[in-house]
């Protein structure tokens, strides 16, 4: 497929590092390029493209030719993936996103959730990484199909609050799709980025900037410091699960009961019908960023049943106003965590499509009285704004634009090591800067003991069993002593990707043992990821032989029936001998009845079919045909793109 | 070598006033700031800005990466302790 391209553009440059923001509900991909960020837009022309995937009879769609057929396919479209990225099946947040869902979900190995799908009448189980794979792949086609080479290098974006294994597992993802993630960045801080080099100009001295990003799945709050072209990130804060499809969400449910109360019948259990509530729902919602109240219509909605209704804005409000007033907690948390005083804010940046609800802008505008809140920056594109610009950063491409521009991370959640009873004893402390080191000293917990094993956990508990295991390793060969007596050296070593090494050091013998964390239980192996690899471009290949079936059966009925009206042109067909005529007639009629039997065979038989055609038609064909299926004659009544030269794409509709 | 990164076990360990007075020193000097004197919390977010640009690892794509990557951990540690010291007072 790489040489196919290589073909067309024949000595392409690399192509430049992208910047993608994996979302929920929508993902966007944007590039450095001419000393500015382009936000590139799909084959559909948008900017933004959802994060979804289907599956049919006939083939695997993802974006918005995937969103747009949920309606007639709901159980094979799958959505909000991220939601499921690096949990568990057992999850409590899994189990509730099941509920609303209408495809399948079933725990796999190692608790891990499998969604399962019919493909090409198939059943098919999927981990969440590569259904994330799919949409990271058609964001990659995205912008190479713009830059017109093969995109390599990505930096790819997640929550703030994303844990170790979120990462880890988006970056699986990555790899599945055939990218090489330079860095997983956090969402806000790359909005900052965005924020940051817009009013560059305009500002001096330092400037303290709170990022509120509220999204489609998820919501972070940081804090950053950002003075000329250093950016540092102070405190973040957040939810992984709260977004604009929880407002959704409680819209369904509620009008769920209504439509109880109206007709006694539940819908809950359709998948068709909860998901065109859903829709309405979802377009309600937006409606009412705007206007106080909106109507919901939605035609046969359950056993022929009609079903109108009402909401006002107050309403939403009033349904969602728990999940509001999380947000505004976690806005004071974050600036307790910063140790600042909101006073000392100096903007307020709003990221995130749901931002747009009034009642959030009006609560952060009472939280942060006379701070006027910024929305300069458009909140669907910063994140992959900043993704693009720290892209460009990390594979050294406009090294003068960037010249002053550094940007320190910290990272979000406390880094511990288990002691005796299940207890945290924090090393790394949440909200420090990356890349770190620090240490601390542990001693034996038991007299004699030989053995100490070194348990790692991520998390904000007290208690490492409500926290994130990392990992654990041992050091053994210590000598036999009164607990509490041999001593440990133990460090913790951050790198700018995150990625950490733990180590401990015997204080006597100068044992040691480390361990670098990249791996747990949670996550697919090398050889699991390699064969997702493997799957994913056999699934590309599967989707460009079927793009060429529907190419080669459009070519070869355009043929047949612009035959079929040149030979009744009697200009054309005077000089024909009737048997001659008779005989390419009868072609024609075989070959288009042949097609309607044959809808989807191999591509040499519409090719064989279309040359046996050709041969047959050759005294009909004009001069100037070129190419197969087009007829560049003015006489003939070809659609009205014919001037192109090339064999004009026609795309079957389903 | 582990010892260069004890700070935080030795502030654990010991309460005298002594190591924390070195410590002050040595996380001055890793900033680049003179080891006594004055000190403001501008100086020290000043002083760190000017390392975080020269050591931070994303601006270093040759072979002294790693090295700038270690300059890096210690300059954001001692910002650390300077800012919480100056902070307390």
């Amino acid at each position: 497929m790489a040489e196919k391209r290589k073909r067309e553009a024949p000595a392409p440059a690399p192509a430049p590092a992208v910047g993608i923001d994996l979302g929920t509900t929508y993902s966007c991909v944007g590039v450095w390029q001419h000393g500015r960020v382009e936000i590139i837009a799909n084959d559909q022309g948008n900017r933004t493209t959802p994060s979804f995937v289907a599956f049919t009879n006939t083939g695997r769609f993802i974006g918005d030719a995937a969103k747009n057929q949920v309606d007639m396919n709901p159980t094979n479209t799958v959505f909000g993936a991220k939601r499921l990225i690096g949990r568990k099946y057992i999850d409590p947040s899994v189990q509730s996103d099941i509920k609303h869902w209408p495809f399948k979900v079933i725990p796999g190995l190692g608790n891990k959730p499998m969604i399962v799908v019919t493909y090409k009448g198939e059943e098919k189980l999927f981990a969440t990484e590569e259904i994330s794979a799919m949409v990271l792949a058609k964001m990659k086609e995205t912008a190479e199909a713009y830059l017109g080479s093969t995109v390599k290098d990505a930096v790819v974006t997640v929550p703030a609050y994303f844990n170790d294994s979120q990462r880890q597992a988006t970056k699986d993802a990555g790899v599945i799709a055939g990218l090489n993630v330079l860095r997983i960045i956090n969402e806000p801080t790359a909005a900052s980025i965005a924020y940051g080099l817009d009013t560059k100009s305009e500002s001096t001295g330092e400037k303290n900037v709170f990022i509120f990003d509220l999204g489609g799945g998820t919501f972070d709050v940081s804090i950053l410091t950002i003075e000329e072209g250093i950016f540092e990130v102070k405190a973040t804060a957040g939810d992984t699960h709260l977004g604009g499809e929880d407002f959704d969400n409680t819209m369904v449910n509620h009008f769920v009961q209504e439509f109880r109360r109206k007709n006694n019948m539940d819908i809950s259990g359709n998948p068709r019908a909860l998901w065109r509530l859903k829709t309405a729902c979802e377009r309600a919602k937006r409606i009412l960023s705007f206007s106080t109240k909106t109507e919901i219509e939605i035609d046969s909605l359950f056993q022929g049943i009609d079903f109108y209704s009402t909401i006002s804005r107050a309403k939403f409000e009033e349904l969602n106003k728990d999940f509001f007033t999380k947000c505004m907690e976690l806005v004071q948390k974050c600036l307790n965590d910063a140790k600042m005083d909101k006073s000392s804010i100096n903007d307020v940046v709003l990221v995130g499509g749901s931002t747009r609800i009034p009642k959030v802008q009006q609560l952060l505008q009472d939280f942060f009285p006379g701070k006027d809140l910024c929305k300069s920056i458009n909140p669907d594109e910063a994140v992959a704004y900043g993704a693009a610009v720290q892209a460009a950063v990390l594979s050294g491409g406009g090294q003068e634009k960037f010249q002053d521009f550094v940007l320190v991370d910290i990272t979000p959640l406390s880094l511990s090591i288990e002691l005796v009873g299940e207890v945290a004893s924090v090393v790394v402390p949440k909200n420090t800067s990356i890349p770190t080191k620090l240490g601390k000293v542990f001693v034996t917990s038991k007299d004699n003991q030989t053995v100490v094993r070194f348990t790692v956990f991520e998390g904000e508990s007290a208690s490492t069993k409500d926290n994130n295991l990392l990992g654990s390793f041992n050091l053994s060969g210590i000598p036999p002593a009164p607990k509490g007596v041999e001593m440990f050296d133990v460090y913790f070593d951050i790198d700018a990707n995150g990625i950490l090494n733990v180590s401990a050091v015997h204080k006597t013998t100068g044992q040691k043992n480390h361990i670098i964390i990249t791996n747990d239980r949670g996550r697919l192996s090398k050889e699991e990821i390699e064969k997702m690899v493997l799957a994913a471009e056999k699934y590309k290949f599967e989707e460009e032989m079927y793009k060429k079936k529907v190419e080669a059966k459009n070519a070869l009925e355009i043929f047949a029936y612009r035959m079929k009206i040149t030979i009744m042109n009697e200009k054309i067909t005077a000089k024909l001998p009737p048997a001659d005529k008779k005989k390419i007639e009868n072609a024609i009629e075989l070959a288009i009845q042949w097609l309607d039997g044959h809808q989807l065979v191999e591509v040499d038989e519409f090719e064989d079919q279309m040359e046996e055609l050709k041969r047959i038609c050759k005294p009909i064909i004009p001069k100037s045909y070129k190419g197969a299926g087009v007829i560049n004659d003015d006489a003939l009544p070809l659609g009205r793109s014919s001037s192109s030269r090339a064999a004009p794409k026609i795309e079957i509709v389903d | 070598h582990y010892w260069n990164w004890g700070r935080q076990d030795e502030e654990e360990d010991s309460s005298s006033s002594d190591s924390l007075e070195s410590d002050l020193t040595s996380d001055r000097l890793a900033l680049g700031l003179s080891s006594s004197g004055p000190l403001s919390l501008t100086d020290v977010k000043n002083a760190y800005r000017v390392c975080a640009l020269k050591w931070h690892p994303d601006r270093h794509h040759g072979p002294h990466k790693a090295a700038a990557e270690e300059k890096f951990k210690l300059c954001s540690a001692a910002y650390q302790s300077l800012c919480d010291k100056l902070g307390l007072n």
